[in-house]
Parts: C-alpha cells; structure tokens; sequence
C-alpha cells in the first residue's frame, strides 16, 4: 500500500515501515524463556483461580 | 417532605465545630467524635463555603423512607419505638442570609459544594445517639476562587470515578430547586442494617459512570440478597457480603468482578492490580486487614501521580534485575496516593500507596493494616488479565525492534531511543500504561498531533480502527522522560479483553494480540499486513474525558 494522503505538516518517509512490510509473520513470532513461560502462566492461573475463589466483602474475619 | 429549612452563616468566623455539635448527636452527647461529618465540613471549609441550607426530613421522604423502616424493624421488634431523625445539608460557597434564600434559584450549580443526608439515631441497645452521613454528593476537591490564580484543579490530582448528579434542596415548604454537582457519591454504614460493604458497593455503583441509575441504596442491596432484619444482624450472626451476594447485587447492572488476593510478595505490586483498573475508570474496591481481626472495604476513585518519582529508573539501576520483562515499568510506578472513600473517615482521602503494602520492619505474625483483595468492577465480558496484555506488549515490540535492527532496517530516532534503553549498561526503563479502552473513546483520543504536528489522516483513523473491537486492553509504551514531561507515547499495543487467561503462552500469544502501532506504521496481526502512518513522532498519551480538566506537573 502506498502512503496514504498526509493531513501533517511534516509527512515524508519513514525508514520503518518498508523494513517492518517485509517482515513475515514468523519472523515475529515470539520466543518465550522457560521463565517468561512460567511467569505467564503464573499470572494467569492465578487469575482463573481467583475467577472461582469465595470471599466475604468488608467485615469478614481473616 | 423537608420543612425547618434554615440558612446558616459558615463563612469566616463560624466554627464548624459549633455546627457539627448541633447536628451530629453523637458529638454533642460527649461520647464520640464525628469523623466523617468533620472531614466533610473540612472538604467544604477548602472550597471556600459560606453558607449550609439545613432541612429537616419527614420520616416518610422519599430518600430515607426505607432506611427508616429498615432500622425502625430491626429495633423496634424488641426494645419499643426508636428515636430518630434525618437533616439534609446543603453547602454553598456564596454569603446567603435567612432572607436571600429566595436567591438560592439564581445561583450557578458550580456554587453548589456539597449535599448530605444525616441520620441520627437513639441505639436502644445501648442507649447512645449514633450519627452517620446516609448519603452525600461532595464536589471534585479544587481550589475555588483563589485571590492570585482562580480556580484550578489540584496539581497531579485524578480522580477518574466520578459522574454529574442531580440533587436539590427546598426553598420553603413548597418551592425546590434542582441543581447539579460534579463529584461523588459517599455514604457511611449504620453498623446495623448495613457494614462497610453496603457502602462500598453503594458507593461504587452510584459513581460508576456508565450507569445511568437512580442512586442505590443499602436497603436496595439488603432487598436483592434477601436480608430479614428480623432474622440477620450484621456483625452478629452475619459479617459482610458474600462473593455470590457481591455478584447477584453486581449482576443486576450488567458489572462484573474481577478478584486478586495478595498473599506473600505479590502484596508489594498490589497497587499495579488497582490502577490498570482505575485508569480504566472501572471502580476497584480494596479489603484491607484491620487490628481488630475483621478486614474493611474501601472504594478507590482515582490517584494521585508523581512525576518527580525517583524510583521507577532508580531501582533498575541499584537493584537486581532479571529478564526482559524487567526492563519495563508499569506507569503505576508513578502512582503515589489512591483517593479513596473510607466511610470511617469520610470522603476523598489520599490513601499512600506503601502504607498497605507491608511494613519493611514487620513483627512477625503482624498482619494487620494491609492489602488483602482488591476486586474490581468490570463491563461484563471483560475477563482477559491486563498483566497478559502488558506482558504481551513487551515482548512484541521488543521481537519486532530486534528483527527490524537485525536485518538491517534503519530505525526511526524514537525506536532506537527505545531499544537502547533496554541495551543500554545500565538500562533504563521504558514505561508501559495498560487500560481498558472503548474503540469509540480511541477514535475521539487520536485527534490531537505529535510532537512535530503531525495527525493521522481519516484513512489512517480508519486503518488504525477498523480491526479493533468494541473494547481492548490498549498498552502504551514510552520513555521515562517522554511520559513525565511530555505525557506522550512511542508505541500503541492492542490486545483482546475478553478471553479467557493464557494456559498457552507460548502459543497464544503470538495469535492472541491485534495490532501494533509503531512510528510511522501500524501492524496488524490479524491480516498480517503494514500500513504507513503520518504520526512519526511522540503522540498524547491517551486520556478518557475531557468533562475535568487535570493540572499535570
């Protein structure tokens, strides 16, 4: 797609975009580390833990 | 229908505490100190009030019809009549007399400080007058008419949950007059037929600005979740509300909550979980542990920010650091106060955000005054954890900046600022900012202009909306210098909200996120393509309203 009609008062080229069109989906895909995995999975399990989790709002007892 | 309507002087050289000794029967009877009728009048005595219309209301007005009838049935089964009665107070910030209150119509809402309904009761358990605010509608905190500078919002100051209210006040026993105050709505607990829950929930229903709904009462919750005053006795035989009454009472209203509890170390990223939400202006309300062995609810209603704070850069630097992820902070990070509601203490208070997260020197075993939960108040459908998108974000941009550089592909100046922060010995933190967005409130923030004057043109706008759904976490990522001095932003990052938690990061996150927009181009995962856009440089960081202005330091 070329560039599309410019409303700023400073359009011109910008280096990356032509760089960031040729990129294929698998060139950015993304490589976790074990520990990202393991802090992404973290995170959400204890999301979806806490989505089933009882609790008593104001006034309960510890 | 109110009658006694009296105006009273509380300019310069009216004490406030000479008022609240007539009103609040609890103080004038010596045996306890009004906190929260204080820390109203000090609200209204920095805006600058000069004169409180009081009225007297008739059991049967329609504001505190049922909140009678509740305390009248809980009492009066067993300890006979109960004494009881309930003033409104109107606060106003002109010099009014007895004989101007014709004048009270004339007067622009803006003069309109504050509304509250006091009720006074004679326990029959104890025999002690218990006095508390059953409903307020207090004014935005601002300065009012400063000799030097006007009136100015507060430095830094954005409390996020608020709504325009309709309120009113007689003139005499026939004529009212309705006005408007921008704001919010407090109310306190009675300790009998209702706790701190009830007003909390109250609280965050009747500021929620999506809602447009007749204010919520206790006595509405109490009805929803089925509570005999006969049979239930809160603090008794029942403590506060369960996550099924939260729900059903949620549920009514279309919201929705969203739990986390902070158990070890996550107590010290609480204040991370609570400001993703308020800066979506979705209401967050925080348990906290109390000495007493019972924990206390408090809405949050917005914060306050920092931008002078040292922290977020300096502890990349003096601390250990480890991983990718680590090289960004949460705008959070900036976040000093939350403004809260304490119906203990009454309205607006700045909460510091250390002072729940744990004491450096802590006893062992000592768990009182810190964050236990915070549950937030989403649209419903909202179910994707921010902390997935923010994390998501991170790790595109930095993948997309990497291979851009690797093969080649000269960057613009603002992403290679922003790659070598991340590379840079020591590096320095490029921050993130994750909230819920609507794609209609998107579409009205990319009107403004970058740094150098450039705009996105309507096919542009079109572009960057077209693939976005109704709503989306959006994460904006920026350098330090950038959001505490320009409030501007490098990358937008746009991610789903209504998925279930990743059980798969590592496959779905690369198919999960919708787009990326970068200087000069946006990326759309979805179709896998790249489009050119005109704003190459930092852009305005995005903002919901514009309905308050902020004064941003």
């Amino acid at each position: 797609m070329e560039e599309l009609n410019s409303g700023s008062r400073n359009s011109g080229k910008v280096p990356i975009f032509d760089g960031l069109r040729n990129l294929k989906k698998e060139d950015i895909s993304i490589s976790l580390s074990q520990e990202e995995v393991n802090l992404f999975k973290m995170a959400c399990q204890e999301e979806a833990e806490a989505r089933e989790t009882q609790f008593v709002l104001g006034g309960g007892d510890r | 229908m109110p009658h006694n309507i009296q105006v009273i002087a509380a300019g310069l050289g009216h004490s406030f505490f000479d008022f609240i000794k007539i009103y609040c029967r609890d103080e004038s009877s010596g045996h306890s100190i009004n906190r929260v009728a204080h820390r109203l009048c000090s609200l209204m005595r920095k805006m600058g009030v000069k004169t409180v219309v009081v009225e007297d209301l008739e059991p049967t007005y329609i504001e505190v019809e049922a909140e009678f009838l509740a305390l009248r049935t809980f009492f009066e089964t067993s300890l006979g009549t109960l004494e009881i009665q309930a003033n409104r107070l109107t606060f106003i910030s002109e010099e009014l007399d007895s004989h101007d209150v014709s004048r009270i119509p004339e007067l622009d809402d803006d003069k309109f400080l504050g509304s509250a309904i006091l009720i006074n009761f004679k326990n029959p358990d104890n025999d002690l007058w218990h006095t508390y605010i059953f409903n307020a509608i207090v004014a935005t905190p601002k300065i009012i008419n400063h000799k030097k500078y006007g009136t100015l919002p507060l430095l830094n100051y954005y409390p996020h949950i608020y709504k325009n209210f309709k309120r009113q006040v007689y003139i005499n026993e026939f004529v009212v007059h309705d006005y408007k105050i921008t704001g919010s709505f407090f109310c306190q607990q009675n300790s009998v037929t209702s706790v701190c829950a009830h007003a909390a929930l109250c609280m965050t229903l009747n500021n929620h600005s999506l809602l447009n709904i007749d204010l919520v009462t206790p006595e509405q919750i109490n009805k929803t979740i089925g509570i005999d005053h006969q049979k239930i006795r809160f603090l008794h035989n029942k403590k506060g509300l369960k996550k099924d009454e939260v729900d059903s009472v949620l549920g009514k209203y279309g919201l929705y909550i969203t739990y986390k509890s902070f158990l070890g170390e996550e107590i010290r990223e609480y204040h991370d979980y609570i400001y993703k939400y308020i800066e979506s202006r979705c209401p967050v309300l925080l348990t906290f542990s109390t000495d007493k062995g019972i924990d206390h609810v408090v809405p949050i209603l917005g914060h306050t920010l920092n931008s002078d704070t040292w922290k977020p850069e300096a502890e990349l630097i003096y601390s250990k650091v480890g991983g990718r992820l680590s090289y960004f902070k949460s705008s959070s990070a900036y976040v000093d106060n939350f403004i809260i509601h304490d119906d203990n203490f009454g309205m607006y208070y700045c909460l510091p955000i250390h002072s729940l997260a744990g004491a450096i020197f802590e006893l062992a075993g000592d768990t009182a005054f810190k964050a236990v939960y915070a549950t937030a108040v989403v649209p419903f459908g909202v179910i994707t954890p921010p902390r997935e998108a923010e994390w998501t974000s991170v790790l595109v941009a930095i993948t997309i900046l990497e291979k851009l550089q690797e093969k080649g592909t000269e960057l613009d100046s603002w992403s290679k600022s922003f790659l070598s922060s991340i590379n840079a010995e020591p590096p320095r933190p490029i921050i993130t900012r994750t909230l819920l967005v609507e794609k209609r409130s998107y579409v009205m923030s990319i009107e403004g202009e970058d740094f150098l004057g450039n705009s996105f043109t309507s096919e542009e706008k079109e572009m960057l909306t077209n693939y976005l759904p109704d709503k989306f976490w959006l994460t904006e990522m920026t350098l330090p210098d950038l959001y505490t001095a320009n409030k501007n932003k490098i990358i937008d990052f746009f991610y789903p909200c209504d998925l279930p938690p990743s059980i798969d990061p590592a496959v779905d996150i690369d198919n999960r996120w919708i787009q990326i927009r970068l200087p000069g181009s946006l990326r759309i995962n979805k179709i896998d393509a790249t489009f050119p856009m005109t704003v190459k440089s930092h852009f305005p960081i995005f903002r919901l309203y514009s309905e308050q202005e902020y004064l941003d330091w």
